[in-house]
C-alpha cells in the first residue's frame, strides 16, 4: 500500500472510529422518526393522505442512498478526507497539508517540477502528514460524534414519545399505508368480547342460533346476522364489510357496538374498522356458507303427457307441490298461443312445506271452449322468499288439443242427428208394416228401445258439451213419450211420427243456435288471423306473427267445416267461411299480409253477424224477397217445442208465486222479531257468544287445504262456532241454531278422523274438541230453546195472516197439480221426473195449506220449503234457453271483444326496462321491508306477512 | 260501329288532354264522365290534373271506385286533405267495406262479351258463362230500348251474401235485411248476391237485366232520373231482354198498384225515398216496384218508347226531371200521375183462380201440410223414398200449385224408380202457380222432345242455377246413407257449374 494512502487512512480510521458510532445513531433515530411521521401522515386513509405518506418515505429512502453515496465517495477522497479530518483539528497542518497534497499530485500526476521532484513532494507530504495528530483527531471525531449523539436522542426522544402516546395510530397508520385494494394487510382485533347471532329470514320460521367466529356456518340465505361486542380502541369507525359491502357498527346502548348483516353471499364477513378509503379488518371472520332457497317442486301426474280434449268429459290433473321452506300458493296455468290464464288453487297463510291436491277441468271451461290452439295446462306452486321476490316451480306439463272450434257442437249435433234418423226409420218401419202380430211385437219393442237409446242420448255429454237444461228436459219428455204404452185406439204410427217431428224441429232449433254461437266464437280465431297479419306488417317478429296466422288460419278451416255440418244456417256460414278462407289462403301465399288483414277483418265482422246469407222481413206478398219456399208455406210441423215452452213459461211463474208465498209466511212470521229485544236478553246472548269463543280458542285456526283431516275438521267447527256467536250476537236465532248443528257435526267428524288418522290430528287436542263440544250442545240447547218460543208466539200473532196465505198455497197447489197432470199427457209434456216433482210438490203445497189454516206457520213452513225446492228442480227453463256454458261462452267473448289492448289491436311498445341499479334498489327495499314487517308475532302475523310480501311484490 | 267511334272520341279526349300539357282537369267535367260511366275519358282527363288539388282527389277516388278499384279509392280518399269533406267520407267508407270484402277476390274478364266479373267465392266462378250471356243481350236490350250503349267492360260484383253486398255497395245492411235486397247498381257496377245465397236461388237473370238498365240509365242521365224513372224503367226491362216465358205477368204491377191504391198501402210514385232497398218493408218495396212499373207501362204506353229517349236526352241537359217531363209532354209529372191513377182504379177488379201467373194460395192448414212436407222431407233425405212419395202426394192433394211439393215428390217418384208417378205428381205448367228452378229442372229430365227439356233447363238455370238437380241437369246425389253422386255432365261448363253445386250441399 502506498505509504502516503496508508497515513490517509489512519487519519480517517482513527476520525470515523469515534464519529461514525454518533452518525449511526443519528440516522437510526431519523429513519424511525420518518417512518411514524409516514404513518401518522397515511393513517386518514385518504387518497391523498397515503401517497403524501407514501412520498415521505421515498425521500427519507432517496436521501439515505444519497448520503451514503457522498460518504463513500468522501472517504475514498484524499483531498476530502484530509478536509474532513484533518483541518478541523489543526487548521494550519491541515492547510500546508493539502498544499503539500496538491504539489505531490502535481508532481506526480502531471509531471510539473517547478517546485520540485516527485519524491521531495511525497516527502514533503509524509512528513506533513506524520506531523497530524491522531489524538487530535480521534478527540474532533468524538466531538462529531457527540453532537450526533445529542441530535440523534433529541429526536429519539420525540420519536419515541409519540410512540408511547399512540402506539397504535403508527401501527395502523403504517398498515394503511401498506394497503392494498381497500384492505389493510395486518388484521387487529377490534372488539373484545364478540357474539355473533344468526336469525334466519321470518318466512321460515326457524329460531336464532349463534355463530362461532373463524368456524364456516351454514345460513339460509336472507339471514340477519347480529354482531355484538366491546371495542378495543376508541375512536374507530368499526363496520362489518365482506369486500362489497359493510354496515355500521351502532352503539347498543351498553358500551358496547352492534352490527346488523344480511346474509347474500358466500364471501366472509369480517369486523373492520374503517379509515378512508382502507379498512383493517379483524384476525376472525365470519364464515358463511349460504343455503339457497330454491323454487318449489311441482309434480303432476303422468305429465309430460297429451290428451285430445274431444275425447274427455273432464281431464283430472293430480298434483303434489313441495318446497324446502314453505308454500305460499298453487295455481293452475292454461296457456294457448298468446293467452294465459292463472287460477289459484290453494293459498297457504302458515307454514306449509307440501301440498297435494287434485283439480278437473272440463272442455266447458271458458277458456278451454275459447282455445283453439293446444293449451299447456302446468301446476305453478310459489314458495315465501319475500327477500329476493317469489319464485315459481312448474310442473310438466299436460297438453290439451282443443277440438275444432265448433267440434263439441258438431258432435251433439251428429248423436240427435242420428237419434232423428232412427225416428226416421221407424216411423218408415211403422207405415210399411204389414198386419201379422208378431211384426207388430217387434216394432213395438223396437219404439220402446229406440226412447231409451233417444233419452240417454239427450243425457249425453258430447266432448264436455251437454243439452241446454231447457231443450234436455223437451227431449227426454219426448223419447219418455215415444216409449210409453199406448192408448186405446192410439195410432202408433202417428206416436212416432209426433216423436220425430218434435226431435227434428228441437235439433233445428239448437242447430241454429249451436251455428250461431260457433259462428262468433269461428269469428274470435277468423279476428286473431287479422291481427297476425297486421303484426307480420308492423311488427320486428314477423315470423313469430306469420307462425300465429298460419296456425289461426288452419284452425279456422277446420272450425269451418265444423260449422258446415250445423243445420241449414251452419252450412250456410260455414260455406261463407270456407269461401273467406280461400281468399285468405290466396292472399297469404301472394305474402299479401296487406289484404290478408282485410279479408280476415271482413270475414270476422262476417262471421260475427251470424245471420244467413240472405234474409229480409216476413213479405205477405211477392216482390223482390219472396224468393221460391220449400213448399211448407208459414205451417210448422211440430208445436210440441211451443207448447213445452209454453208448459215450461208456466212451471216457472208457479215457482215465483210460490216463492213469493213462501216469503209471505216468512214475513208473518217474522213479525215477531219486531218486538224489541230486552237488555238483559241481548247482554245473555253476548255473554253467551263470548263463552262459545272462548271454549273454541284452542282450536285450529282456517280450515286449511285438507278438510278431510281431523285439523281440518276442528278448523272447520271453529269456523261454525264463530256463526254461532256472531248470530247469537245478534239475536238471530235460526242462524245460531244452524251454525251451532253445523258446528258439532264437524266436531263429531273430526273426532272420527283423529282418531282413524292421528297423524292427520296434529294440533288438535281431544279435550279442546271435547270443551269445544259441551259448550257448544249448551247454547244450542238454549238457543233451540228460545227460538221455539219466539216461533210459537210469532204464530199466535200471525194467525191471521197465515190463513190469508193458506188460501194462496191451495191455489198453488192445485195448479200444480195441474201442470203435473198436463206434463205428463200428450206429445208435449215434461220429463217423468219433473212431473213428478210437481206432483209431489202440489201434496206439499196442500200440506202447507192444512197446516197455515191450522195456524202451524212453522210446520207449514216446512212443508212449503219443500214444495219451493221440488218446484224449483221441476223448473226445466224453455227450449230455447242458452246452457250457462253457453253463456260463460257468451260472455268470455264480449268480455274478449271489449278487452282494450285487443281492440286496438296495437301494441304498445318503448317500455322502460329497469336497469341493475334499479333491481338492487328494489331489492333494498323487500330486504327492509321483511327486516321490518317480517318479524310480526301473534295472531295478526301471517296477515302482516301476507302485507309485507304484498308490498314487497 | 258506335262503339268504335266512342273510342275514337275517347281517344280524341286523351289526345287533347296531353297536348293541354299542364291545363289542370277540371273536376265538375271529371264527375260528369265518371256519373256516365265513360271512365276512361275520366281517367285522361284526371291525367292532366294537379294530384294535389282535393277536388281532384275526390273524383280520382269516384273513378277508382267506379271501376272497382277499391284498394286505390281508400288510399286516395284516405288523403288529410278530404277529411271534413262529407262526400269522400261517405265515398271512403264505401271503399274501404269494398275493399275488405274483394281483397283476394278472382276477377275474370271476358273481352268477348265486355264482361269484369269480380267473384268473391270462387265457387261461383262457373256462374260467370252464365251472367255473360245475360249480361250481353241486356246490354243489346238497353240499346234498344232505352238508346243507350253500355261500356265495357261492364263490371260485375258477384258477392257472396248480404253481408258484402251491404260492404262493396254502401248500402245499410239493415236496409239490405230489411227489404232481402238481391241486387245494387251504384258506383258503375252491379254487385249482385250469388245465387247460392239464397238457399234456393232467385231469378237471377232478370234481376242482373234491372241492374243493368240502372247503368244505362245513370249513363244516359248523368245518374239524373229520378228514382221512380229508374225503377220503374229498370223493373219494365227485366224480361224484355229475353223472350217472354211461362209465369211472367204483365199485369201484376197494374193489379198489385191497384191493390194497394184501394187498400191505401200505396207508396207513391214519387215518395220512394233514396232507395227502395231502403223503404221499411219488403211488402212497400212490392208495392213501389209494381206502382213504379205500372206508372212507366202506362207512360210509354201513351207516347211510345221515344218519348222515353226524349226524356232521358233532356234529363242529361237539364238535370231536372219536371222541367224535362214538361219539356217532353207538354204537362208536369203531377198531371200523368193522376191520369195513371184514375186508369189503375177504373180497371176491372182481377178474378180469382189458378190463372198462369198466380201466386200459389196459403194452403188452408199450413201446419198440416208443413208436417207432411216434413215428413216427406226427411224420409226422402233418409233414402226411404217410396214413402217419402206418398207423403208429398198427400201434400200436393192439400196445396196443388205448390211447385216445390210436386218437384219434391217427383223426386221422391224417380228416386223409388216410378217415373210415370213421377212424372203425374209433378204435372204439367198449367199445374202449378209459378216458376221453380227445381220444378223446371225435373220437367226437363222428364221431357221427351229434347228442345222441350233445353227449354225447361234453361227456365231452370235463370231460377237456381246451383240446385244440384237443375247443375247436374235433372240429376242429383239421392238420399240415404249409401247414397253416391250420379256422374257429371260431360262438358266443360255444366260440369264446373254441377261440381261448384256439390261443393256446398244444401240442407
Amino acid at each position: 500500500m502506498d505509504p502516503i494512502a496508508r497515513r490517509i487512512d489512519r487519519l480517517a480510521g482513527a476520525f470515523r472510529g469515534t464519529a461514525a458510532r454518533g452518525a449511526g445513531r443519528l440516522v437510526g433515530v431519523a429513519v424511525l422518526a420518518a417512518l411514524v411521521v409516514a404513518a401518522h401522515l397515511a393513517r386518514p386513509g385518504t387518497p391523498a393522505a397515503r401517497g403524501a405518506a407514501a412520498a415521505a418515505v421515498v425521500a427519507l429512502i432517496g436521501a439515505l442512498v444519497a448520503l451514503t453515496v457522498r460518504e463513500r465517495r468522501t472517504w475514498r477522497d484524499a483531498r476530502r478526507v484530509l478536509s474532513r479530518v484533518l483541518a478541523p483539528s489543526d487548521p494550519a497542518l491541515g492547510a500546508r497539508t493539502l498544499r503539500a497534497l496538491r504539489l505531490f499530485e502535481g508532481t506526480r500526476e502531471r509531471g510539473d517540477e517547478r517546485h520540485g521532484s516527485p519524491e521531495l513532494a511525497r516527502l514533503h507530504l509524509e512528513r506533513l502528514l506524520d506531523r497530524a495528530s491522531v489524538d487530535a483527531i480521534t478527540a474532533h471525531g468524538a466531538r462529531r460524534a457527540r453532537r450526533a449523539t445529542l441530535a440523534a436522542a433529541a429526536v429519539g426522544v420525540l420519536t419515541a414519545g409519540a410512540l408511547v402516546a399512540a402506539p397504535l395510530r403508527t401501527v395502523e397508520g403504517l398498515d394503511i399505508l401498506l394497503a392494498r385494494d381497500g384492505v389493510a394487510p395486518v388484521p387487529l382485533p377490534w372488539l373484545a368480547d364478540v357474539s355473533v347471532v344468526a336469525r334466519p329470514p321470518a318466512h321460515l320460521g326457524t329460531t336464532e342460533r349463534a355463530v362461532l367466529l373463524g368456524l364456516p356456518a351454514r345460513l339460509p340465505e336472507g339471514s340477519q346476522l347480529t354482531v355484538r361486542g366491546r371495542p378495543r380502541f376508541d375512536g374507530r369507525r368499526l363496520e362489518l364489510y365482506d369486500g362489497a359491502r359493510s354496515a355500521p357498527f351502532v352503539a347498543d346502548g351498553d358500551d358496547g357496538l352492534i352490527a346488523r348483516w344480511t346474509v347474500d353471499s358466500a364471501r366472509p364477513v369480517h369486523v373492520a374498522a374503517r379509515f378512508g378509503a382502507v379498512v383493517i379488518r379483524a384476525p376472525e371472520p365470519v364464515e358463511i356458507l349460504p343455503v339457497e332457497d330454491t323454487p318449489p317442486l311441482v309434480e303432476l301426474a303422468d305429465a309430460p303427457r297429451t290428451v285430445e280434449l274431444a275425447a274427455q268429459d273432464r281431464v283430472e290433473l293430480t298434483w303434489r307441490a313441495r318446497d324446502d321452506h314453505s308454500l305460499r300458493e298453487v295455481r293452475l296455468v292454461l296457456r294457448s298461443g298468446t293467452r294465459e290464464e292463472r287460477r289459484v288453487l290453494e293459498r297457504f297463510d302458515d307454514l306449509q312445506p307440501a301440498a297435494a291436491g287434485g283439480h278437473a277441468i272440463t272442455p266447458r271451461d271458458a277458456f278451454l271452449r275459447r282455445a283453439y290452439l293446444p293449451i299447456e295446462v302446468t301446476i305453478e306452486a310459489r314458495d315465501d322468499d319475500s327477500l329476493r321476490g317469489p319464485k315459481w316451480g312448474t310442473s310438466a306439463p299436460v297438453i290439451l288439443v282443443p277440438p275444432a272450434v265448433g267440434e263439441p257442437e258438431a258432435r251433439r249435433h251428429r248423436a240427435l242427428e242420428a237419434g232423428r234418423d232412427a225416428l226416421v226409420d221407424l216411423v218408415v218401419a211403422l207405415a210399411a208394416r204389414g198386419a201379422e202380430r208378431a211384426a207388430a211385437a217387434a216394432l213395438t219393442a223396437r219404439r220402446a228401445a229406440l226412447a231409451r237409446e233417444l233419452e240417454d242420448a239427450a243425457l249425453a255429454s258430447h266432448a264436455g258439451l251437454e243439452l241446454p237444461a231447457g231443450l234436455g228436459a223437451f227431449l227426454r219428455g219426448r223419447a219418455q213419450s215415444l216409449g210409453r204404452p199406448l192408448a186405446p185406439g192410439e195410432s202408433e204410427l202417428r206416436r212416432a211420427e209426433d216423436a220425430l217431428l218434435a226431435w227434428d224441429t228441437a235439433l233445428r232449433g239448437l242447430a241454429r243456435r249451436d251455428a250461431t254461437s260457433v259462428s262468433r266464437r269461428l269469428a274470435d280465431v277468423v279476428e286473431d288471423v287479422e291481427l297476425a297479419a297486421r303484426l307480420a306488417r308492423r311488427t320486428e317478429d314477423t315470423q313469430r306473427a306469420l307462425f300465429r296466422l298460419d296456425a289461426a288460419a288452419a284452425a279456422a278451416r277446420a272450425g269451418g267445416g265444423q260449422l258446415a255440418t250445423l243445420g241449414a244456417l251452419g252450412a250456410d256460414l260455414g260455406d261463407v267461411a270456407r269461401a273467406g278462407l280461400e281468399r285468405i289462403r290466396r292472399l297469404r301465399e301472394a305474402n299479401d299480409l296487406g289484404r290478408t288483414e282485410l279479408a280476415a277483418r271482413h270475414l270476422a265482422q262476417r262471421l260475427r253477424h251470424a245471420a244467413p246469407s240472405f234474409r229480409s222481413a216476413p213479405s205477405s206478398r211477392g216482390g223482390p224477397s219472396a224468393l221460391p219456399g220449400d213448399g211448407a208455406g208459414s205451417g210448422a210441423p211440430s208445436r210440441a217445442d211451443d207448447h213445452f215452452d209454453q208448459l215450461a213459461r208456466e212451471v216457472e211463474e208457479l215457482t215465483r208465486d210460490h216463492a213469493a208465498a213462501v216469503a209471505e209466511v216468512e214475513r208473518a212470521l217474522g213479525g215477531a222479531d219486531d218486538a224489541p229485544v230486552p237488555e238483559e236478553l241481548a247482554r245473555e246472548a253476548r255473554e253467551r257468544a263470548l263463552a262459545v269463543r272462548r271454549a273454541t280458542g284452542r282450536l285450529p285456526r282456517g280450515a286449511g287445504p285438507e278438510p278431510s283431516t281431523a285439523r281440518g275438521a276442528a278448523a272447520l267447527a271453529r269456523e261454525h262456532a264463530e256463526a254461532l256467536a256472531q248470530a247469537l250476537e245478534r239475536l238471530s236465532l235460526e242462524d245460531a241454531v244452524q251454525a251451532g248443528r253445523d258446528a258439532l257435526e264437524r266436531l263429531t267428524d273430526a273426532e272420527r278422523r283423529a282418531k282413524a288418522s292421528p297423524a292427520g290430528a296434529a294440533g288438535v287436542e281431544a279435550d279442546a274438541l271435547r270443551e269445544a263440544r259441551g259448550r257448544i250442545a249448551h247454547e244450542l240447547a238454549w238457543a233451540e230453546r228460545l227460538l221455539e218460543e219466539r216461533t210459537r208466539s210469532a204464530e199466535s200473532r200471525a194467525h191471521d195472516a197465515l190463513e190469508k196465505v193458506a188460501g194462496t198455497e191451495a191455489e198453488l197447489a192445485r195448479r200444480s197439480g195441474n201442470l203435473s197432470a198436463r206434463g205428463r199427457s200428450g206429445q208435449s209434456g215434461l220429463p217423468d221426473d219433473a212431473s213428478s216433482d210437481l206432483e209431489r210438490a202440489g201434496e206439499a203445497m196442500s200440506d202447507a195449506a192444512r197446516e197455515l189454516r191450522a195456524g202451524k206457520g212453522s210446520r207449514a213452513l216446512e212443508r212449503q220449503r219443500e214444495a219451493q225446492r221440488l218446484l224449483e228442480r221441476a223448473t226445466t227453463g224453455e227450449t230455447s234457453a242458452e246452457s250457462p256454458g253457453e253463456r260463460a261462452a257468451e260472455a268470455a267473448a264480449r268480455e274478449r271483444r271489449g278487452d282494450p289492448r285487443r281492440a286496438s289491436g296495437r301494441i304498445t311498445l318503448g317500455g322502460e326496462v329497469p336497469g341493475a341499479a334499479a333491481e338492487d334498489r328494489a331489492r333494498e327495499l323487500r330486504r327492509r321491508a321483511i327486516e321490518g314487517l317480517g318479524d310480526a308475532r301473534g295472531p295478526l302475523a301471517p296477515a302482516v306477512r301476507r302485507y309485507a310480501e304484498g308490498l314487497v311484490q | 260501329m258506335r262503339r268504335g267511334i266512342r273510342a275514337a272520341a275517347a281517344a280524341a279526349v286523351f289526345v287533347a288532354a296531353s297536348a293541354a300539357g299542364a291545363a289542370p282537369a277540371r273536376p265538375e267535367r271529371v264527375r260528369e264522365l265518371v256519373l256516365e260511366l265513360s271512365v276512361e275519358e275520366a281517367r285522361a282527363e284526371l291525367g292532366a290534373g294537379e294530384a294535389s288539388d282535393p277536388a281532384v282527389a275526390l273524383e280520382r277516388g269516384r273513378l277508382a271506385l267506379y271501376v272497382g278499384d277499391c284498394d286505390t279509392a281508400v288510399a286516395v280518399l284516405s288523403a288529410p286533405a278530404l277529411a271534413s269533406d262529407t262526400d269522400a267520407a261517405s265515398m271512403l267508407a264505401t271503399a274501404r267495406g269494398c275493399a275488405e270484402a274483394t281483397a283476394g277476390a278472382a276477377v275474370v274478364e271476358d273481352a268477348q262479351a265486355g264482361l269484369w266479373v269480380r267473384v268473391q267465392d270462387d265457387a261461383d266462378r262457373a256462374l260467370v258463362p252464365l251472367l255473360a250471356e245475360v249480361a250481353v243481350r241486356a246490354r243489346e236490350s238497353s240499346r234498344r230500348d232505352l238508346g243507350v250503349e253500355l261500356p265495357r267492360p261492364l263490371r260485375i260484383d258477384l258477392v257472396r251474401d248480404l253481408f258484402a253486398l251491404a260492404a262493396v255497395s254502401g248500402l245499410p245492411l239493415e236496409a239490405a235485411e230489411t227489404t232481402g235486397t238481391l241486387a245494387v247498381a251504384r258506383w258503375g257496377r252491379v254487385t249482385m248476391l250469388s245465387p247460392r245465397a239464397t238457399g234456393r236461388g232467385y231469378s237471377w237473370q232478370d234481376t242482373l237485366a234491372h241492374e243493368i238498365t240502372h247503368l244505362a240509365l245513370s249513363r244516359a242521365t248523368r245518374d239524373a232520373a229520378p228514382l221512380w224513372l229508374q225503377e220503374g224503367l229498370a223493373k219494365r226491362s227485366e224480361s224484355r231482354w229475353r223472350a217472354a216465358r211461362p209465369f211472367d205477368d204483365p199485369r201484376e204491377s197494374d193489379r198489385t198498384a191497384r191493390e194497394a191504391f184501394v187498400s191505401g198501402r200505396s207508396v207513391g210514385v214519387t215518395e220512394l225515398g233514396p232507395s227502395i232497398a231502403m223503404l221499411p218493408t219488403p211488402d212497400a218495396a212490392t208495392t213501389a216496384f209494381a206502382e213504379v212499373t205500372s206508372f212507366i207501362e202506362h207512360w210509354i204506353g201513351l207516347h211510345g218508347q221515344p218519348a222515353v229517349w226524349a226524356l232521358l236526352a233532356d234529363l242529361r241537359g237539364t238535370g231536372d226531371p219536371e222541367r224535362s217531363m214538361v219539356s217532353v209532354t207538354g204537362y208536369p209529372l203531377a198531371y200523368w200521375l193522376a191520369r195513371w191513377e184514375r186508369g189503375v182504379l177504373a180497371a176491372p177488379e182481377p178474378e180469382g183462380g189458378g190463372a198462369p201467373g198466380e201466386r200459389p194460395r196459403a194452403p188452408l192448414d199450413p201446419d198440416a201440410v208443413a208436417r207432411i212436407v216434413r215428413l216427406g222431407q226427411l224420409s226422402l233425405a233418409r233414402g226411404a223414398a217410396a214413402h217419402a212419395a206418398i207423403l208429398l202426394d198427400a201434400a200436393i192433394e192439400r196445396a196443388p200449385r205448390e211447385p216445390s211439393l210436386r218437384a219434391a215428390a217427383a223426386r221422391a217418384h224417380l228416386e223409388a224408380g216410378a217415373d210415370d208417378r213421377a212424372r203425374r205428381s209433378l204435372g204439367t205448367r198449367a199445374d202449378v202457380g209459378g216458376a221453380h228452378g227445381s220444378w223446371h229442372a225435373l220437367e226437363a229430365r222428364l221431357a221427351t222432345d229434347p228442345a222441350a227439356a233445353k227449354a225447361s233447363l234453361e227456365l231452370a238455370l235463370g231460377l237456381d242455377p246451383l240446385a244440384e238437380e237443375v247443375a247436374c241437369e235433372g240429376h242429383w246425389t239421392p238420399g240415404g246413407p249409401r247414397a253416391t253422386a250420379p256422374d257429371p255432365p260431360a262438358a266443360e261448363a255444366p260440369r264446373a257449374l254441377c261440381l261448384a253445386a256439390r261443393s256446398a250441399p244444401r240442407r
